[in-house]
């Protein structure tokens, strides 16, 4: 790639510029600035939509009473139940098992608390859902600025 | 204690490695460090997922980098990693309270300072801890212009993360390090050493790795076009997003090689970087540009356009490896011909 080629293009990188390597005009290597890629933008911006998307899903699954809050809070924080299990130091297969909004309603409180501790929620959240569907990783002002 | 200089730079390992080396005063340039630290990569297991998808990496797991660096520049360092979170925070701030700035090694998920949109659960973050003022650390991310503040607690979460590659709280910083280390010594075996692993006929390191990443491609066709443009865009993801400075890692390959064969006098690597400049064009232009092409449904590129734009990645790197085996500083000049098709060891 050569420094005039690096690209200049729409990004989410918010104004930030990242820093990648080129081929200056004496055919040596110079640190430069891109503020971003189409090609990037159009994977990342899939990926985020994908995660959304999934958040969405166990949003709705919550809300309808199929699964417990936890699903919709594991989808926030991009975590898998056997990701969450390594956390609170559980077998995955409990985990799970608290996705069931029966089995969740019964957990002690101790477990309560240790999943809003891994999951950086406070304690008078974790039981909730938002009513509404909502972006959590993509911000509006990325998405209007979309074609 | 001289103040720490704060390093701007495309990736965050060797941008912390050579951050710290510097603070000790020793400067290398950041694709010097990440030669050394033969940064240089290709690695594609079968059966390892990330969040769904398969592990698709253009360089050596976290902490390689670091510890190759300063082992062949006979650099005495410490790396520790803790059980209890606690320990960890207790040897981390006792080391930054003697003025040392130390690396660490965290999960990006839980830094707040990045935008949301490039928080991942990704385990192999690095930067460097400075300070700690209060419940605050300053902390300096070579991914960002200028050092920011983090939360202790936020801090901790991602020290402490767990899944695939977890940090474990990892701290490393060099003890000690000499005044004139050979440097050209140094080099030779960071090349060498990379261009044999890049080689290894294990097929899922390596050149052998993307041509098996080819043939993945090609079997994808059975999958949903959706899942389909999900695979392609994470290969995007891995190559271009987690700061790699261009063509996952393969420009700043290629601004070492010309480094180096500028402080060694030896004209064969300069040929050899703009091998892996044309390299990394190719994976940019043709691979990523023919991915994005089928994510957004256009132009006329398939999942066979992908596959032959890899195999045309791995062919111009196998080519240049094998001359970077064969035509070391201090060797006599080989012809290409006699090398057998496998790297040997």
């Amino acid at each position: 790639m050569r420094e005039e080629d690096v690209p200049q293009e729409k990004s989410f990188y918010q104004g930030h510029r990242r820093a990648c390597y080129a081929v200056g005009k004496d055919e040596h290597y110079v640190l430069a600035k891109s503020a971003g890629w189409e090609v990037e933008r159009v994977a990342t911006e899939q990926a985020l939509l994908d995660l959304e998307e999934q958040v969405e899903e166990a949003r709705q699954l919550a809300r309808k009473g199929e699964r417990s809050p936890l699903a919709y809070h594991f989808a926030t924080r991009q975590m898998t139940p056997k990701m969450a299990a390594q956390h609170m130091e559980l077998a995955t297969w409990r985990v799970k098992r608290h996705l069931k909004p029966g089995v969740f309603a019964r957990l002690s409180a101790d477990l309560k608390a240790r999943y809003s501790a891994v999951l950086d929620i406070p304690a008078s959240e974790l039981e909730q859902v938002p009513e509404t569907a909502r972006h959590v990783f993509l911000s509006d002002q990325v998405q209007a600025s979309d074609d | 204690m001289t103040e720490f200089r704060h390093l701007h730079a495309a990736h965050c390992e060797s941008g912390v490695t050579s951050a710290l080396l510097r603070h000790q005063g020793l400067e290398l340039s950041e694709p010097m460090v990440f030669g050394l630290g033969s940064g240089l990569f290709f690695f594609y297991p079968p059966l390892i997922k990330v969040m769904g998808m398969p592990l698709v990496s253009f360089r050596c797991y976290p902490g390689f980098i670091f510890k190759h660096t300063c082992r062949r520049l006979g650099i005495s360092f410490e790396r520790k990693t803790f059980r209890s979170a606690v320990r960890g925070q207790e040897a981390l701030d006792q080391l930054i309270a003697q003025e040392i700035p130390v690396g660490l090694q965290t999960n990006m998920f839980w830094l707040s300072y990045f935008p949301s949109e490039f928080r991942s659960q990704f385990n192999g973050h690095n930067l460097v801890a400075l300070a700690r003022e209060g419940d605050d650390y300053l902390l300096s991310d070579p991914m960002l212009e200028e050092p920011v503040h983090l939360a202790s607690e936020a801090l901790q979460r991602a020290r402490f993360a767990k899944g695939v590659l977890a940090p474990r709280g990892a701290i490393y910083y060099p003890t000690r390090v000499p005044s004139d280390p050979n440097l050209p010594r140094a080099i030779k075996l960071a090349v060498k050493n990379t261009a044999r692993r890049m080689m290894d006929p294990v097929a899922m390191v390596g050149v052998c790795g993307i041509r098996r990443l080819s043939r993945s491609v090609r079997s994808w066709k059975s999958k949903d076009q959706r899942k389909q443009k999900l695979l392609l865009g994470h290969i995007i993801r891995m190559q271009e997003e987690v700061g790699s400075g261009g063509a996952g890692f393969r420009f700043m390959y290629a601004a070492f090689l010309q480094e180096a064969g500028e402080l060694l006098g030896f004209e064969p690597w300069r040929e050899a970087s703009e091998r892996m400049t044309e390299a990394g064009d190719c994976w940019r232009a043709e691979f990523a540009g023919a991915c994005a092409q089928i994510i957004k449904n256009r132009g006329d590129a398939d999942l066979d356009t992908v596959a032959d734009a890899l195999l045309r990645c791995a062919d111009l790197e196998e080519k240049l490896f094998r001359s970077l085996l064969k035509n070391a500083p201090g060797k006599t000049v080989h012809s290409l011909a006699t090398e057998p098709a496998t790297a040997s060891r």
